[in-house]
């Protein structure tokens, strides 16, 4: 046999053992190579292969635990050269490792502080976003917090921008939209990463994740954000929507408690995405008053220089109504604020 | 930007201002205490996405400005050039003459802006 023949024989071998060691229930296996692993000195790859499980297999305490401690020693380890690092050269590269290291040793302000030094030292380079993605993305896995999940959407969202075929940024992002329970959309930032690094232990983790989750119908993230946080999907009923009468010019729609399309103007716009984005749009702000501190969502007034939207909370639901005409914004606001006639000719 | 962020703050009924970059990164930010500036951060951004998403079917452009209600108090959302300009305000504040002040300062935050970004 050849050189190439066997070394492609290998690589093949070697991807189909660890592609066993992410198949359902294959906790105990995986922990077990890892701590071989790393008993052999390789613990950045018994590091490495702890990440991909504790992505396939989330929530999953032992691993979390056993990633950690790992972690923290290769933090620990790394620290002083880090810091010499940073005063010697001072790079973005460097500050973010550095930050990457104190968020392991649970120094989150001194992570953040290094991080935003990265992005003023090279705010094109990616990797100061990077570090702060990576902390948020571990804190919406290990808190279910979805500011965390929000935030790290963004940075993540940055960096990829700045550095289109990063690997680990694609893997971050991959990731948080499998959390998101969307694997259509994890397998399209995958693509890159799949051809080039396929035998990688997160790659692998997070296909074999993709392949057991139900394929997401939607394409609009904060809609997969609203139903991570909900636990529903609004479900808009075409035939079952009513009818609001309006005037000429305005389009209506009420949407229910659980985001859902009841009624709409005779005029009014009732595509998909519309619907999709005004449900959104209610989803969002019914969350954001309540998560920032101002309590119950009352009214919203969205202006545009050619159009103006206002939205009612109603009960449970919100009413919309759009006009594109700006100067209309008043009537539009005492018609919606009316009882616009709905009870007796719906 | 801080000094302009503080005399905003210093407009009768307003709690707290910040200004973040369009992906909804924090710039500047003067919250109180009880505000939390990522959270403000995200949700602003949130809804501004959001909100973005309807205009851009309904009007085939961005919105300038959005006023959100709550029964607590109000959150304006005033689009700078690249930048979100977030003030929260108290339940109270009587929107129509607060609002002008707000834009005034808005006006000059967008100025300083875009003098740092040619």
């Amino acid at each position: 046999m050849g050189i190439i023949e066997s070394w492609m024989k290998r690589s093949r071998h070697d991807e189909e053992t660890q592609k066993d060691l992410f198949a359902a229930g294959a906790q105990l296996q995986l922990l077990q190579a890892a701590t071989r692993v790393s008993e052999r000195g390789h613990r950045l790859a018994a590091a490495r292969l702890l990440r991909a499980g504790t992505i396939r297999f989330h929530p999953w305490p032992e691993g979390e635990t056993a990633l950690d401690q790992l972690e923290r020693t290769q933090a620990r380890e790394t620290l002083h050269s880090l810091q010499v690092a940073v005063e010697s050269r001072y790079t973005a590269v460097d500050a973010a490792r550095l930050s990457a290291a104190l968020e392991r040793l649970g120094d989150t302000s001194g992570a953040l502080g290094w991080a935003h030094a990265a992005i003023e030292e090279d705010p094109c380079n990616p990797e100061g976003y990077l570090a702060i993605a990576r902390g948020y993305l571990r804190r919406f896995r290990r808190d279910e917090d979805a500011v965390a999940g929000l935030q790290a959407l963004r940075y993540l969202t940055k960096a990829c921008q700045l550095h289109a075929g990063h690997g680990e940024c694609l893997r971050s992002l991959a990731m948080l939209l499998l959390l998101l329970r969307a694997p259509s959309a994890a397998a399209k930032v995958m693509r890159p990463i799949i051809r080039a690094t396929p035998s990688d232990p997160l790659v692998l983790a997070l296909e074999s994740l993709a392949a057991v989750i139900p394929p997401e119908n939607t394409s609009n993230v904060q809609e997969l954000f609203l139903r991570w946080e909900t636990g529903a999907a609004p479900i808009h009923n075409n035939d079952a929507t009513g009818v609001i009468p309006a005037p000429d010019g305005f389009s209506v729609w009420e949407l229910d408690g659980s985001r859902a399309l009841t009624a709409c103007s005779a005029t009014a716009d009732q595509g998909h995405e519309l619907k999709e984005s005004l449900s959104v749009l209610a989803g969002s702000l019914v969350q954001a008053t309540a998560r920032i501190g101002l309590g119950q969502i009352g009214r919203v007034t969205v202006r545009s220089s050619d159009g103006v939207l206002i939205g009612l909370a109603e009960g449970d639901g919100i009413i919309f109504s759009h006009s594109d005409r700006p100067s209309t914004e008043a009537s539009l606001s005492r018609w919606l604020e009316s009882d616009r006639g709905r009870e007796q000719r719906r | 930007m801080k000094r302009l962020l503080e005399q905003l703050n210093s407009t009768p009924g307003v709690m707290g201002s910040m200004v973040m970059t369009d992906d909804g990164i924090p710039v500047v930010s003067l919250l109180g205490d009880e505000m939390n500036e990522e959270c403000v951060a995200a949700f602003s951004s949130t809804v501004r996405l959001a909100a973005n998403r309807n205009a851009e079917q309904l009007d085939n452009q961005h919105p300038y400005e959005l006023v959100i209600e709550a029964e607590l108090g109000n959150l304006l959302l005033i689009h700078l050039d690249g930048s979100l300009l977030a003030v929260m305000t108290h339940a109270g504040l009587e929107l129509n003459t607060g609002l002008l002040e707000i834009r005034s300062l808005a006006r000059r935050l967008r100025e300083i802006l875009t003098i740092r970004t040619p």
